[in-house]
């Protein structure tokens, strides 16, 4: 349940991100090594006013998390478990990707999210999904003549 | 008028059985992925990106002229049918809309949507082709630090306009310059933020930064979202034509709509949002009947659809004729221009006018494909609605890993998209315009290349921004629009105290 609380530390968590973000942005350009003989024109100059920009944002965000306006109206609900759903569906996809080839990775991919969307019939999907993939992959890889992975499934689909 | 001959050699180019092909391929498959709950124009474009790949850019670009109204007449559909619309710019079609869909009257609130949008577009395309020319003389006296200041106000507009706190939009903004930032300085060749990962030296592709923002973003939240937002279709019943009353309380709203419309998408404000509610406005001040509004009043959806076409059209004369996107779908039109190794602005009109003019030619010839595919495949696309939510938008994110992979084959991407599906997660619960973020991804570099080189020129002298005329006044207008606001309230709450 988000409360308002919740959502002023959300707010105070995106400050410290925009400001961790620019302190990033600062260091790396003060440790970027540029050659011989580039006036204050070089490419460090850009990379300097975005730092201080995010600073300064980051400031201003700061000051509104705990006195400005809150971004959802009280009582906003949010399901975290279906989001960490849909994550590892992602995750497993990407680790998959290679080894599995895209069709199967997908597939899980597709699995992954139906059910985090409340879809409980685990093999439909897992059908619905192997039979999306797999043309996608076809209609992509044959049709459209890009690259995908075929992993596993390779030998199969020549 | 040599305005018309590039036209007609447009056409030519346009009408060739190829790229009718395409065109055709284009709205089909924009007006289907535009119908999807949730998927906006920019995403639509974002996704269909790969489909483009391997084809020549005349087509290519052909079939995203068709994608990108496509899109927009299927968003209609969806906020007129469905309760929860997910682009911000067909909320307004959707508060009279979707009331006269429920008082059985969707059809002719579709056919209004549809004829407006096809009026709205037609006209927008030609002020287009006579405006974008003119644009293009003008911005070739442009000098650097002009373009820099015009980006500038880009800069500002998008985040000023947009959004609820400045704040939250100048985050946004700065976040995508940052994301600009990664990967080789192609002034001096020195890489810059790459942390040492090689994937990273070609930058971070605009394509994974959208389809991480709103399609993971957006799946992430309608997953976290699901149980509390239920969402109704609601069934066109009866004839889907209009009555002759229907079509004397729509016309005007077309044209009304359609003048608001243009000149507003040309503007770097960020997308059609206030077009439509002015519009909107308009037409409830203006009508014969306005206790009808808030019940289902026709003239609520023809005026904003029309708009909304008309804004679309108007985004593209400072894309094509300056390379400036004013809204996050020109983003990706740009982005996808850069992947074919063009660069639209002045120089594209001259060296190659069959392309550019093949896509505007293109863009009529859609609208007329949009206007004859809407009406009769209604049915169609309400069965598209109908697909079940979970496997939808599982199919939507095996789809945006699709285009985030094949751009570049390789993993990197696939991560990148995930954390920034997160970020941009994360951004939709705290209220940060997604917006500013893409335009500052891509017009940053062009940015930075543009202020390098008027310094350079300038020899190191900074007050260049201010002596060349153009340049101070972008920047001037630029201020204004940033702190317009706080002026404005800030005397406003003087005069509140002076007076008793």
């Amino acid at each position: 349940m988000a409360t308002t609380r919740g959502l002023r530390l959300g707010e105070a968590v995106l400050a410290a991100f925009v400001l961790l973000l620019g302190v990033f942005v600062a260091v790396e350009t003060a440790m970027l090594r540029t050659g011989p003989g580039y006036s204050a024109v070089g490419p460090k100059l850009f990379p300097w006013l975005v730092a201080a920009g995010l600073l300064l944002v980051g400031a201003a965000l700061l000051y509104e998390a705990r006195a400005g306006a809150v971004a959802q109206p009280v009582g906003f609900e949010l399901d975290l478990p279906p989001a960490l759903a849909v994550t590892a569906g992602l995750v497993l996809q990407m680790v998959l990707m290679k080894p599995a080839g895209f069709v199967i990775a997908s597939a899980v991919l597709f699995v992954a999210v139906a059910y985090a969307f409340g879809s409980r019939r685990l093999a439909l999907n897992a059908a619905v999904g192997l039979v999306l993939c797999l043309a996608t992959y076809v209609a992509f890889t044959r049709g459209l003549g890009l690259v995908l992975p075929a992993g596993v499934l390779g030998t199969l689909l020549g | 008028m040599e305005t018309l001959a590039a036209l007609g050699q447009g056409f030519a180019v346009a009408l060739t059985p190829f790229n009718l092909f395409w065109a055709t391929v284009g709205v089909t498959l924009g007006t289907a992925v535009g119908v999807l709950p949730g998927i906006g124009p920019a995403l639509t474009v974002a996704l269909l990106l790969p489909v483009t790949f391997n084809l020549d850019p005349t087509a290519a670009f052909i079939m995203f002229a068709g994608i990108y109204y496509g899109a927009m007449y299927g968003g209609s559909t969806t906020s007129i049918l469905l309760n929860t619309p997910g682009e911000s710019a067909t909320i307004v079609t959707a508060l009279e809309g979707n009331l006269m869909a429920r008082k059985g009257r969707g059809g002719p609130a579709l056919a209004t949507a549809a004829i407006g949008s096809f009026v709205a577009g037609t006209i927008a395309t030609l002020a287009l082709t006579f405006i974008a020319p003119l644009m293009v003389q003008v911005a070739l006296r442009f000098s650097p630090a002009a373009y820099f200041a015009l980006m500038v106000l880009a800069f500002t507009t998008v985040t000023a306009v947009l959004g609820s706190s400045l704040s939250r939009g100048l985050a946004s903004l700065f976040f995508g310059l940052a994301l600009g930032l990664v990967g080789i300085d192609t002034q001096s060749g020195q890489a810059r933020f790459t942390l040492g990962i090689p994937e990273l030296l070609d930058g971070i592709d605009v394509i994974v930064v959208v389809v991480g923002l709103f399609a993971v973003g957006e799946a992430l939240y309608v997953a976290s979202r699901y149980r509390y937002e239920p969402e109704e279709i609601t069934p066109v019943k009866g004839s889907i034509w209009m009555s002759l009353e229907d079509w004397a309380r729509s016309w005007k709203g077309w044209l009304r709509g359609t003048a608001l419309g243009f000149p507003f998408g040309t503007l770097p404000a960020g997308g059609a949002e206030i077009p439509t509610f002015l519009s909107y406005m308009v037409e409830k001040r203006l009508a014969k009947r306005p206790e009808e509004f808030g019940q289902g009043a026709i003239e609520g959806v023809a005026g904003p659809e029309a708009a909304n076409n008309a804004a679309a059209a108007g985004v593209l004369v400072p894309l094509l004729a300056l390379g400036l996107p004013t809204s996050a779908t020109a983003a990706i039109l740009l982005a996808a221009f850069q992947q074919f190794g063009l660069q639209p602005g002045p120089l594209l009109f001259a060296t190659q006018p069959d392309l550019v003019w093949g896509l505007i030619a293109s863009l009529y010839i859609g609208n007329v494909m949009l206007l004859l595919l809407n009406l009769p495949l209604i049915g169609l696309w309400v069965k598209v609605l109908t697909i079940p939510r979970p496997q939808l938008y599982a199919g939507i994110l095996v789809f945006a890993t699709l285009g985030a992979y094949t751009l570049n084959n390789n993993i990197v991407d696939l991560i990148l998209l995930y954390l920034i599906g997160v970020i941009g997660f994360g951004m939709r619960v705290l209220g940060v315009p997604v917006a500013p973020c893409v335009i500052g991804l891509i017009l940053g570099p062009l940015a930075e290349a543009q202020f390098r080189r008027a310094l350079s020129i300038s020899q190191g002298d900074w007050t260049v921004f201010f002596t060349d005329p153009l340049s101070a006044a972008f920047l001037i207008i630029a201020a204004v629009a940033l702190l317009g606001p706080f002026v404005w309230r800030w005397w406003g709450h003087q005069r509140q105290v002076t007076s008793p």
